[in-house]
Formats: C-alpha cells, structure tokens, sequence
C-alpha cells in the first residue's frame, strides 16, 4: 500500500456451504490470485471472517505459499467479528502487519 | 483459459476472464440480512445471535445506503444481537442467547419476535431451537429461523424467515377458507429499495378490483394479525420471478391453497391492467366491478401519458435509444417488460444480479424471450461487478449514449460510457426513498418522471 494517491480496490469472495464443510484454502488462493490478475496491486491485505476463523482455515500458511508464487506481499489481518466487540480492534489488526 | 482481448470505444483493451469465485461490488447481503424482512412486519423485532457488527452491517447495507430507509420500529438500532465474542465460539451461544431473548421480553414491546442466527451459532451447532422453544412454551411470541450467512444471500434468508413465521407461528388450520382474500408474496422488502410505496401500491390495485389483501409487509400491513389469516386467504399470489415460490409451495402442501404465480410485477396500464384481469379471473370475482375500477386508472393514467406525449415526441436534444438494465431479476423483468412495451426502447442488455437458483433460471431467460410480440431478447446471470461492468463496456448501444438503469456499482460506469443513469436497485445510495413506487399505474408515472428527468438534466 503506497501512501499519499493511494489507489485500493476491494473484492470478496461469497463463502458458501461447501467451504464451510470443505474448507477455504483452495478458493482463497484463487481469490488471491484473480485480485492480482485483475489490479496488479503492489500488496495484498486479506481479512478473516467469523467463518473462516471457526473453520480454522491456515490463512498464514495458505498466504505465505502465495506470497512466493505472486512476489508481492500478500497478507492476513486476522479480523474475525467474535474477537471484539470494539470496532476499531478490526483497524488495529489492520496496522499490525505493518 | 483462453484470455480475449476486446476494445471499447476509448481504444482501451480489456482483457475478458472466465468466471471465478470473486466477487466485486456485491448486490445483496448475506443470509442474516433476512432481519429486514422481520423488522418488515409492522410490530415485528427480529434477535439476533450472531457476532458484533453483523446486524450494523446488513443494516448499513439494506437500509441506509440504499434509499437512506431507516429502521422503521423493529429494525437498526433496535434489533438486539448476542454480539458473540470467543467465549460464545469456544463454549456455544445457548447461555447467551437464553439471556438475551429473556431480557429482549422484558425491555422490548414486540407482537412476534423472531430469533435469526449468524455464521457462528450455525458453525459451532448452537441448539437455538431448543432455547427458543423453552420460551414458546411458556406462550411467548416467539419463532427462529437458522440463516447462517454462508447458507446463501439475503434471498434465501428471507425464505426461511417467512417459513420459520407459518410454521412457528401461524401453525396449523383446518377451517374454511375466504373467497376473494389474496396473500401476496413479492418484492424483498428493504433490499428492493421502492418496496414501501411499491407494496402500498399492489394492495390498492387488488382491493380496487375488489380482493381482501394480506400484503404481510410494509405500512398497510396489518401486522402479524394477517400472518395469522394466512390460511384462511382463498389463495397465494407469487408476484415476482421466483422469490415466494418456496413459500407458496409450502403453504399449498401445509394449508391446501392453490397460488397464482405471475413473474412480472407489473409497471404501466398495459401490464398493470393485465396482471389484475389475470387475478380476477383466477380468483373467479366480479368481473365487472373489476373492469370498472380498470377503466378509472387508465383514464387518469392516459391522460398524463397523453401530456407527457408532447415531451416524448417532440424533445429534439436527444432521448436514449437503447437501455441496459443490471439487478435482481424482479426490478430487472419488471423494468425490461415496461420499457420495451410501453416506451419502444430497445433492450441492449440485461444481467441478473440476485444469483437466483439454477431451477427457476430457464423460467426466467424464456421471459425475456417473449418480452413483447415483436422483441426477444437475452438475458445473463452474473453477481460479479468485475465482469458485469465488462459485458456493458462490449455491449452495441448505437452511436447514442445508453440509459442504465442499476445501481451506485454502476455511476463510474455510467460516466465513463458517457451515459445516463438510474438506480433502481440495491444499492441505490444517491436516492432517498421515502414513499416512492416505480410498480402499478401511479408507480409508472412517477419512474417516468425519474428517467426523463436524468435524461434531460444531463445535458445541464
């Protein structure tokens, strides 16, 4: 993320029943990669939800593999809505990785 | 994967991806959103157990920046949440739950209060089934409804709120039923954005030709006395592309009532009138108190379409040719259908956003392909923002600029393709909607109004 004309974009990806029995790890390399396909961004920040946290995806072990694949960081921001009632502890987990 | 590379008209290359799992953009809520469609019954309150920030979430999304509705008396705010922390994750949300649905009774004033749980009750097996029905039977009004975010979208979730309320709560019948009373399942309240005016507007276009309505949501609800009668209406009117099939289809096999289904919600005399002969016929009522009631509307409605006339003939700077229309499949339809038939603007594109289920797709393309006698046309199933704004970029709209009617997602779109724009769907966050309807007769008039309004003020 560069500072000053900062240019981020967003996406998502729908988390349905069947990566919630199978697990996520699979999609979120793919999401990873299409967000790099389609912004080449120079970073990639990637936020955990309540139900990817009690699924217990390895979201650090899964980023790192694409880290090396994509050559730019790519990294979590454990944020999963059960951590805190605090809505700014979703920013501080933001700004840790920095 | 074979990449093509197409050009629009800025000489700019886009390369076109096959699908995939992202989304960007999204166009409806998850699962949970389905609170609204509580918080939509007069009198209602929905609970929720779910983690903190959900419910500020959904409603944000549903019902600020889309139409800046508010939460009306159940909804924003006031909805309770068990705000789920690690402790609920780790040794279950019963407990919590428990005392929040005790403490929901003591404080709040609710007729139905319904209990609607997130993705981390329904990952870690929360038996909300059994804390909900200590409180039932001590006589509290009281239902739940399992809608997990990851079950589906908001669609789906609003399908197993208005099941959990007939069989929680409306229960069993076995009396007779009303001729002449209509239980109407239609748009989804809160994410369609004109739901209020647009429901206000379908109850009084039935009760003219002379049924009793049950429109179950919105302000001329009577609340949750009408859930209650829902076995007793002489039928279920399914008003949309699939949404309310299910429901219909349950209370058909639960109560023995027959339902009419009709995809298009009707905008303008031609279908408007339409629509209500099909109702009275399959209702068997009066056909010619009916058709005097008919006859009044398009009177009135004529003669502001015979002025606006003048305007439509007569405007020499320049009126869309082609439109695109981009959201759910019931504005979508709607929109497409009233458009081509009453207006003569040709169809340029129409993509569905609402992610309906595979069965009811077929259904739906064959109504775009009799869209009117004389004009087919095609339409195509995408959620992702990404590829949607694609397809607009590639699509031929002829050397004038295209209408768009969509939604916020598709402003810079609409600027960049040099075009107009009319958000008519979720999220419609530069409208503020309080009692504006787009459906029926009056409804018509009123979109009219929008649409060359846009057009004409572009040019400002």
């Amino acid at each position: 993320m560069t500072l000053g004309a900062a240019r981020t974009a967003i996406a998502g990806m729908a988390e349905g029943e069947d990566t919630t029995v199978f697990g996520g790890a699979e999609d979120l390399k793919q999401g990873v990669r299409e967000a790099f396909r389609r912004f080449s961004p120079k970073a990639i920040f990637v936020t955990s939800s309540c139900a990817s946290g009690i699924i217990g995806d390895d979201l650090k072990s899964i980023l790192a593999e694409v880290e090396k694949e994509l050559g730019i960081p790519v990294v979590p921001v454990f944020c999963e809505g059960f951590r805190s009632k605090v809505w700014a502890s979703g920013f501080d987990a933001a700004y840790m990785p920095f | 994967m074979a990449n093509t590379e197409i050009s629009n008209t800025k000489a700019k290359t886009f390369p076109i991806v096959q699908k995939t799992n992202s989304i960007q953009q999204i166009r409806y809520g998850c699962s949970i959103a389905a609170l609204h469609s509580a918080a939509a019954i007069p009198g209602v309150i929905p609970i929720t157990h779910c983690g903190p920030g959900c419910v500020d979430k959904q409603f944000m999304n549903l019902a600020f920046y889309n139409g800046f509705q508010g939460g009306g008396y159940g909804g924003g705010a006031v909805v309770p949440s068990t705000n789920a922390t690690e402790k609920e994750v780790i040794f279950g949300g019963a407990e919590r739950l428990r005392e929040l649905i005790a403490a929901s009774l003591k404080v709040l004033d609710a007729d139905l209060f319904v209990v609607l749980t997130g993705c981390i009750s329904d990952l870690v097996g929360d038996d909300v089934g059994s804390v909900v029905s200590e409180f039932q039977q001590q006589g509290a009004p009281i239902v739940f409804a399992e809608t997990g975010g990851f079950k589906g979208n908001n669609f789906i979730g609003h399908e197993l709120v208005t099941q959990a309320i007939i069989d929680q709560y409306v229960g069993d019948y076995n009396g007779p039923q009303e001729k002449g009373t209509v239980n109407v399942w239609s748009l989804l309240p809160y994410h369609n954005t004109f739901w209020r005016g647009d429901l206000t507007e379908i109850k009084r276009i039935l009760e003219g030709v002379g049924l009793k309505v049950n429109i179950l949501f919105g302000y001329e609800s009577e609340g949750i006395s009408e859930w209650k009668n829902i076995p007793k209406a002489q039928f279920n009117l399914v008003l949309s592309p699939w949404l309310g099939l299910q429901t219909a289809q349950h209370l058909a096999e639960k109560y023995g009532q027959p339902f009419l289904h009709i995809p298009v919600i009707p905008i303008g005399a031609q279908e408007t009138s339409a629509f209500l002969r099909k109702v009275v016929e399959f209702s068997g009522l009066d056909t010619a108190q009916a058709e005097r009631f008919i006859a009044q509307e398009e009177r009135s409605y004529y003669n502001y379409l015979e002025s606006f006339a003048d305007f439509y003939a007569e405007y020499w700077w320049g009126l869309p040719a082609k439109f695109a229309v981009v959201g759910d499949s019931a504005y979508n339809l709607a929109l497409t259908k009233f458009l081509v038939n009453q207006l003569g603007i040709i169809p340029g594109k129409q993509i569905i956003t609402e992610n309906p289920p595979e069965e009811y797709r077929e259904a739906i393309r064959q109504q775009y392909q009799t869209i009117a006698k004389d004009v087919s046309t095609d339409v195509e199933f995408e959620d992702d923002s990404y590829l949607i704004h694609q397809i607009i970029r590639q699509t031929k709209f002829g050397h004038k600029p295209p209408i768009i009617f969509g939604t916020t997602w598709e402003r810079d779109l609409a600027k960049e393709l040099k075009g107009a724009i009319v958000e008519v769907g979720f999220p419609a966050s530069y409208e503020v909607v309080i009692s504006r309807a787009y459906i029926g007769y009056r409804g018509a008039l009123t979109l009219l109004e929008k649409i060359y309004t846009t057009t004409v003020g572009a040019s400002a």
